[in-house]
């Protein structure tokens, strides 16, 4: 369990008589990570289902593509007037749906796949103007400084330059041992290219409370407080990481993940800690136990010499 | 192997820089020394009999203070009167891990003050750690064995601390190398024989992804699962 | 009128004060003053220079001051001590310690403890060793003797 998985598991339980064309009724709220919610639902009869998805940076990622995106992987399915409350909406008729249980089983795959998938398009917004760049028969482009506030007060910043591309994600601590904690972690990151095995990697920077150069100058780091606990953690990928096809998918898979994956390592190590400390603190209590005298059991008689018993 | 080896260093440089001992010792005699209670009740208050070390309603029955001191980071405050005694232990803290792995363990002991009958529920200024220990707990129980829990308590919890910080290094390399490394192939492990009294076991892994290959030395923790291939 | 911050013990006719626990526990007054100290303290550096530690050991214990307004003096006996302690080697300490007489011995923890009390000045190595040796020799009975002597150095 030390990496997480990129698709969303519920969504896929949830949507399986997609897979098995059973008629149900359902009326669930499933969230992902980064605040997305998805709404599921069977409205009008039992063999229409209804797969509502809202995110609060649904707006900005349909400048870099996400229409165009949805458009194609999901286009038959999308109706044009979305959920009240939600960014966008897929209609699923049972009725009316490929005819394989391999092709339905692929839809929901693709389904539980969809915030992947809409978050991916930047980067290849980004991957395709760095090709631009590489390209000497098109004129260079001006790249496009990306900005996707995925979360409250979290975003990533994506753009390309002539010979890479970099991705910045600013993440905040909520409390100090966070910060420390992830302080670790990141500086793991920065060391692990020393190693011999990992220097293909993609090079890991890492900056606390001081916005890298690319990013300086946007007006919501103007007014960066001392206090805020905010970290800044810079990917540099070169066109290798991002060569068309499985290694540009799993770049992507894998980018997206990085500020979960650290958070959710955070928890574990504080949730280890203290299992630790509730094993050792109750060692200690053994051992001030111990200072305790053992009561003093008195031998009690009868008259006629035979032990008391109490009942 | 290299990883291995730093631990080995780690427990040597431990071993070799014992001024521990004498300070331990020295904890030890003061505090057998300072804990001659006797039951007092309080002279301001009638029906009272409280800590008088904590009420310091008169000057008489406070005694002198004491220090002890291994280093600037490490010493001990021995506050003694006629019914009890108050004492405080400042941990060592080497860095903001530590700082913060040391607040965080002694919260957690200070919550569970009650269990722990002669711990404060709050250290006095400039200390971690603080124990009040009255007339009726050395009454109640041996009062070596009291001594002797505070002594055990001072040397594990230094251990339990950098401990703690070693395990919490390693997760995070693990982290981050996993991270840079993930791969669609299987990961191999291998485990490795503890050493040099090390208690946690170590495990070899082989994976390959699409940035490279490693073999490297990996130590499981609780969260996270190691999968043994067949015939291993 | 803040009377609520009058502290009325303070004015209980019965409390007593720090002068008068001085005086109880034998304190005179007016002991050794700084004149004397400093010119211990030069007898003790010429006893260093002479690789004596022993009297100097004996000549920085003996008369030590205390007091309750003594305490530039009593920083200046405390250094003298320090600086022998510092200078003994730690094979000789026993020899030393056993030396001693009684009251010696206690004078000698009393300033072990108030070495130890400032950490800053990085002997407290050096001090937990004599604290070792001492106790072994004079007993924890010592100790309770520094806790509970008003006569503080």
């Amino acid at each position: 369990m030390i990496l997480l998985e990129y698709h969303n598991a519920v969504v896929e339980k949830t949507l399986a008589p997609i897979v098995s064309l059973k008629e149900t009724v359902l009326d669930s709220t499933v969230v992902d990570f980064d605040g997305v919610v998805y709404h599921i639902s069977t409205r009008t009869s039992k063999d229409v289902i209804w797969f509502s998805l809202s995110w609060s940076c649904y707006n900005e990622l349909t400048k870099w593509g996400a229409t165009d995106m949805l458009r194609k992987e999901y286009g038959q399915y999308l109706i044009s007037s979305p959920e009240q409350g939600y960014n966008l909406t897929l209609e699923f008729d049972l009725k009316n749906l490929p005819s394989t249980e391999e092709e339905r089983e692929a839809l929901v795959k693709k389904m539980a796949l969809i915030k992947r998938n809409l978050l991916a398009q930047p980067f290849e917004h980004a991957f395709d103007q760095q090709a631009q760049f590489e390209d000497n028969d098109q004129p260079n482009p001006q790249p496009d400084l990306m900005q996707i506030h995925y979360r409250d007060q979290e975003a990533i910043y994506i753009q390309a330059q002539h010979d890479r591309v970099t991705v910045i994600f600013s993440t905040l601590f909520k409390e100090e041992t966070d910060r420390i904690v992830g302080k670790v972690f990141l500086q793991e990151f920065v060391d692990a290219r020393r190693l011999p095995n990992i220097q293909n990697a993609p090079q890991v920077l890492y900056s606390h409370k001081e916005p890298p150069l690319e990013i300086r100058h946007l007006p919501e780091f103007r007014h960066l407080k001392e206090s805020e606990n905010v970290g800044f953690v810079t990917f540099v990928l070169f066109p290798r990481h991002f060569v068309r096809g499985d290694v540009r998918d799993a770049t992507i898979s894998q980018i997206q993940l990085f500020r979960d994956y650290l958070h959710y390592h955070i928890k574990c190590s504080k949730a280890y800690m203290h299992s630790r400390m509730r094993a050792r603190v109750q060692a200690f209590l053994k051992v001030l136990n111990r200072a305790k005298p053992d009561p003093v059991v008195v031998e009690k008689k009868t008259i006629s010499g035979r032990n008391v018993i109490k009942s | 192997m290299r990883a291995l080896r730093n631990i080995v260093d780690i427990f040597a440089a431990k071993r070799k820089s014992n001024t521990l001992h004498p300070y331990l010792a020295a904890v030890r005699s003061t505090l057998t020394a300072a804990l001659c209670l006797t039951n007092f009740a309080s002279q301001v208050v009638e029906r009272h009999n409280k800590p008088e070390i904590e009420a310091r309603s008169s000057a008489e029955v406070i005694l002198n203070p004491l220090v002890i001191s291994r280093n600037e980071n490490e010493k001990v405050l021995i506050e003694p009167s006629v019914n009890s005694i108050r004492f405080s232990i400042k941990i060592k803290q080497a860095d903001e891990i530590e700082r913060i792995l040391c607040h965080k363990f002694t919260r957690f002991m200070m919550l569970r003050a009650e269990h722990f009958i002669i711990l404060r529920r709050k250290p006095i200024p400039g200390y971690d750690i603080s124990f009040l220990i009255t007339n009726f707990h050395t009454e109640q129980m041996h009062k070596h064995k009291l001594v002797d829990f505070i002594i055990q308590f001072m040397e594990e919890v230094d251990k339990e601390i950098s401990e703690m910080k070693l395990s919490l290094k390693w997760r995070a390399r693990s982290v981050a190398h996993f991270y840079l490394l993930q791969s669609a192939d299987e990961d191999y492990a291998v485990a490795l024989p503890s050493e040099a009294g090390v208690s946690i076991k170590s495990f070899l892994i082989l994976k390959s992804g699409p940035y490279g290959s490693s073999r490297r030395i990996v130590y499981p923790l609780a969260g996270s699962q190691v999968c043994l291939p067949e015939g291993l | 009128m803040s009377f609520r911050k009058i502290d009325i013990d303070a004015l209980d006719e019965e409390q007593l004060s720090r002068e008068e626990l001085f005086i109880f526990s034998n304190g005179v007054a007016n002991g050794p003053t700084l004149e004397s100290v400093k010119s211990g303290a030069i007898d003790v550096r010429n006893a260093l220079t002479r690789g004596d530690t022993a009297t100097a050991l004996s000549i920085a214990l003996d008369n030590p001051p205390y007091g309750l307004d003594n305490d530039e003096a009593k920083t200046q006996n405390t250094r003298s001590v320090l600086d022998v302690l510092s200078s003994v080697k730690a094979s000789d300490i026993p020899g030393h310690v056993k030396s001693l007489s009684s009251d010696q011995q206690l004078v000698l923890m009393k300033y072990i403890y108030k070495g130890m009390a400032a950490p800053e000045t990085g002997q407290s190595a050096v001090l937990l060793n004599w604290h070792e040796k001492l106790t072994e020799v004079a007993g924890v009975g010592c100790i309770v003797r520094v806790i509970t002597d008003r006569k503080t150095v």
